[in-house]
């Protein structure tokens, strides 16, 4: 365990270091000075040059690369061109936010997917079978942002019982979950219907192989056969999904908080995109890349604990 | 250890069929009869598709088997099995009918411990944890597992097929049922471990008292195991008696010719392997005659056009025309 | 007697007919959804719709629907029914477009990587990982700072995030192919990699891709209408559905239509062509899997 478990970790961080150069790369690939870019208009000659040397832009690639990572590692993340504030700082105060935007989406779509992916396969081709289908279709149906658009629409403004904009009061937790809901509901919803149906097509799965043949002849009770000697192993490819989920609720996750004018990473991302602000740019993309890699290992982690064969696999 | 009596396995009269891919009725199961006394290890030979797996799953009757009995019953201590519910069978699994698969390999849990797995199927008996576990490495040992402690730590991955069929077997031991059902319980092994799990069987029905219904098409590991055997052919019995009466006299063409192509009794080396020309047949219905007739060396015209007449004897049955003098 | 009935030869007909009566009601459903999706595509790109959908009318900002706007007009007075057809053509040319040259480029990648030497095999896999690890949005976003935005770009950034899955579906049927006894003897025959490919690969990999191809075409469209949502994809005054989505999105007090018009759409879009997916995914299996 303790093997695979090291070796996921340096394939994480190997393709961190990877995406970040990749980033470095592309960022030099833009057509056009950025230093004049970014200063605009007030680019005099000094702050050309003081600019590119504070970004490394007259240095070869990799010295660049390599003196970002030097920083990084020790958490100077540089300064923003127009505040001078520390991208750190910045990036440490909107984190939160998109974090338990994420958390939120994540677990209730996920409580309710696997719940309703259960019910599914143990009520196969039953009328209750059928329904959660169809909602499971009609739940991917739609890019998490259009929902968030469709149900600020009716909650927000038609009805007016949720609040459309912002984060909440800063310091007011149940004014802060109010601004959670819808957000969460929209990020989730297509998960849901997602899980519900990786659940259900993987439970059938483990239901048709002889192992669980074996359960059934000797009448394990029902409880402990569909959670211990089924659930378990069908649950796997919903944690590896997870993973994979993780970075995609990022991807929507930015959509979204756009839509609700929630602070957070994914505006961020958009600003500096935007706006032209490579440093924050480069900064928040890698702790966005970190964010997804260490969720994908923490799923490849779990899945080697629920299954113990991909221990040896690989 | 339980209290559990032994008892008889009566099946009379057994028809299943199926409806195949095609959406066609096929008949799995016709008239099957047999008895397996308690102690008493019977085994059922035959190709594949003579219907013994049929045999073996309606015996069984798990949820979701698209099997349909239309005729016969499987009796015992008194009660039609057949007619129990699922809930009423589910008393009957894992307690007086135990089973043991074919392919060790896939047979056990890949993600549990052979020891949960071997403390899960002792559900039924109202004893302490610690006492289920201590049960469960007398009964590895029993099955011959040197190191049992260690093999209640691994997974089914960690361990060879011998092993694993030999942990099924410890846990049949664990329930001590009325009826051990072995499907081809070493067609998936190789042969040295072919003679320990023979072995294992024959301990087994010492130590329980059980009755054993071995299934196999290998023929070499019947006759060194049961005390009795039948022959089955297209969703028939054709032939059934006494072990050693049906090896060395056997009465229906196609047992002669079953055992005539078992490699184990080849006499001189051979250029190529007999065998029997043909395919079992599949039925979709009742056939006019025998339904072997086609691939009988001896048949005459009433083969084609009569069923053929149980012929009973001492020790055996056999479904044929023939006369002993003819069928020689 | 018991000869086997040839009845059941019937079925070696053509796979296409043997496909389509296998399908269930909702890849039925799926299929008509697809025909009126391309069918809109093609009417909004030659521009057969029922009003200009340029045209300004600022007395009748807002309007609801009615019978000559069918889904009223928008914040300029424009025909929002008209725009959402033209949006279809816009929607389904990115995504076919995408689809298609991803396909391509992806097989060419993944045949290259499974044939070639293991050094080329592992460094492919290498990169592809590391690209499926990069969130579509935020490479999106790299992709329009550096080269602007346009469909163009739109079709760069969906086709880099693509080629990775194809890619690794050739790959793992040309590797699984590679060592087959029969590949080995036609290439001991002197036949070409490009030979193997086209006769063994390709034919094989068809199937699989076209399920993942048909499945992968709404992940475009809401790739391609939330770019142009947030103003980094298709610009105004191009009808894509992600534009009247931002501007139902700024008008949102005004009117619910532009929301509803530009929503609808991607909704039927997406459920069409998963159905359609689904179902042919379950027929083409050999397996055939009823669940």
């Amino acid at each position: 365990m303790l093997r695979y478990a090291l070796t996921r970790i340096a394939l994480a961080m190997g393709t961190v270091l990877l995406t970040v150069l990749m980033l470095v790369i592309a960022i030099r690939l833009i057509p056009g000075d950025p230093a004049a870019a970014i200063m605009g208009p007030r680019a005099t000659p000094e702050l050309r040059a003081a600019i590119e040397a504070r970004m490394g832009l007259d240095q070869p690639v990799l010295v660049q690369y390599i003196k970002f990572l030097g920083n990084t590692l020790r958490g100077d993340l540089g300064r923003d061109v127009r505040s001078e504030q520390p991208i750190a700082q910045m990036v440490i105060e909107k984190l939160p936010f998109t974090l338990t935007l994420i958390a939120a989406s994540l677990a209730w779509s996920v409580l309710l997917g696997v719940v309703l992916g259960f019910v599914a396969a143990l009520r196969r081709a039953s009328w209750t079978d059928r329904v959660i289908g169809t909602l499971s279709i009609a739940a991917i149906s739609a890019p998490p942002f259009v929902i968030a658009l469709l149900l600020m629409l009716l909650f927000a403004v038609h009805l007016g019982v949720m609040p459309a904009i912002g984060a909440g009061e800063p310091g007011d937790p149940a004014d802060q979950l109010r601004h959670l809901i819808l957000p969460a509901i929209a990020l989730g919803t297509g998960w849901v219907g997602y899980i519900a149906r990786l659940l259900r097509a993987s439970l059938l799965e483990v239901m048709t192989q002889n192992h669980f043949r074996t359960a059934l002849a000797y009448a394990i009770p029902p409880q402990r056969l569909y959670v211990v000697y089924a659930l378990r192993i069908a649950i796997v490819p919903v944690v590896t999904v997870l993973g994979v989920g993780i970075g995609a609720m990022v991807s929507g996750g930015v959509l979204v908080e756009i839509v609700f004018s929630r602070p957070g990473i994914g505006s961020l991302i958009y600003d500096s995109v935007v706006t032209r602000n490579y440093p924050v740019l480069i900064a928040t993309v890698m702790m966005t890349t970190s964010l997804y890699a260490l969720a994908m290992l923490l799923a490849d982690l779990v899945t080697a604990i629920l299954d113990p064969r991909v221990r040896t696999a690989s | 250890m339980k209290e559990q009596q032994p008892a008889n396995i009566d099946i009379r009269n057994l028809q299943v069929s199926y409806v195949g891919d095609d959406g066609r009725k096929l008949l799995a199961l016709r008239d099957v009869s047999l008895t397996i006394a308690s102690g008493e290890i019977v085994g059922v030979a035959g190709e594949s598709g003579c219907g013994k797996s049929t045999l073996v799953s309606t015996l069984l009757r798990l949820p979701g088997d698209p099997a349909n009995i239309f005729g016969g019953q499987v009796v015992m201590r008194g009660i039609d099995i057949l007619q129990l519910s699922q809930s009423e069978m589910r008393e009957l699994r894992g307690r007086d009918l135990a089973m043991v698969f074919q392919d060790p390999f896939t047979a056990l849990n890949p993600v549990l411990t052979i020891g949960q797995q071997l403390v899960d199927v002792q559900h039924r008996m109202s004893i302490p944890r610690v006492a289920r576990r201590a049960a469960a490495l007398d009964a590895l040992q029993r099955v011959r597992i040197a190191d049992a402690s260690r093999v209640m730590k691994l997974r089914p991955h960690q361990m060879s097929g011998g092993m694993l069929q030999r942990v099924c077997i410890a846990m049949a031991l664990l329930v001590r049922p009325a009826l051990l059902i072995a499907d081809e319980p070493t067609t998936a092994l190789d042969a040295l471990v072919e003679t320990e799990i023979i072995d294992l069987l024959q301990t087994f029905r010492a130590d329980t008292g059980s009755a054993i219904l071995v299934v196999s098409h290998q023929i070499d590991v019947l006759e060194a195991l049961c005390d009795r055997l039948a022959i089955m052919y297209a969703g028939q019995i054709i032939e059934c008696g006494e072990l050693r009466t049906i090896i060395d006299t056997p009465r229906h063409p196609y047992t002669r010719m079953l055992l005539d192509c078992d490699p184990a009794r080849l006499a001189a080396g051979a250029r190529r392997l007999p065998s029997i020309p043909g395919q079992v047949s599949r039925l979709y219905a009742e056939p006019a005659g025998c339904a072997f007739v086609e691939r009988c060396p001896r048949a005459v015209d009433q083969c084609a056009n009569q069923v053929p007449p149980i012929q009973l004897d001492t020790s055996r049955f056999a479904r044929c025309h023939l006369t002993p003098g003819e069928s020689r | 007697m018991t000869k086997d009935d040839p009845s059941h030869l019937q079925s070696a007909r053509h796979p296409l007919l043997v496909v389509s009566r296998r399908l269930p009601t909702s890849a039925r459903l799926g299929a008509a959804l697809v025909a009126l999706a391309l069918l809109a595509g093609l009417a909004g790109l030659v521009g057969f719709v029922p009003n200009d959908p340029y045209k300004f009318d600022f007395a009748n900002r807002f309007a609801a629907p009615a019978w000559d706007h069918w889904l009223g007009t928008d914040n300029l007075g424009r025909d929002i029914f008209s725009r959402v057809v033209v949006g279809s053509g816009i929607a389904m040319t990115v995504s076919i477009a995408g689809v298609g040259i991803a396909m391509i480029l992806g097989l060419m990648v993944g045949t290259a990587a499974g044939f070639g030497p293991r050094w080329l095999d592992s460094t492919t896999i290498f990169l592809l990982d590391s690209l499926r690890t990069f969130p579509t949005i935020l490479l999106a976003m790299l992709v329009v700072v550096i080269a602007g935005p346009s469909v163009f770009t739109i079709l760069v950034i969906v086709v880099v995030s693509l080629v990775p899955g194809y890619a690794r579906v050739a790959r793992t049927q040309t590797l699984a192919l590679r060592n087959e006894t029969f590949i080995l003897a036609e290439r001991s025959l002197g036949a070409s990699p490009l030979r193997i490919i086209c006769h063994h690969v390709i034919p094989n990999v068809f199937a699989p891709l076209l399920v993942i191809g048909c499945m992968d075409i709404p992940t475009v469209v809401a790739i391609e209408a939330g770019l142009s949502f947030i103003g980094l994809g298709v610009r105004p005054p191009e009808p894509s559905w992600g534009t009247l989505l931002q501007d139902g999105y700024v008008h949102v007090r005004a009117t619910p239509w532009l929301l509803v018009a530009g929503s609808i759409p991607l909704a039927l879009v997406t459920l069409g062509f998963t159905f359609l997916g689904e179902g042919l995914r379950d027929a083409l299996d050999p397996k055939r899997r009823r669940s």
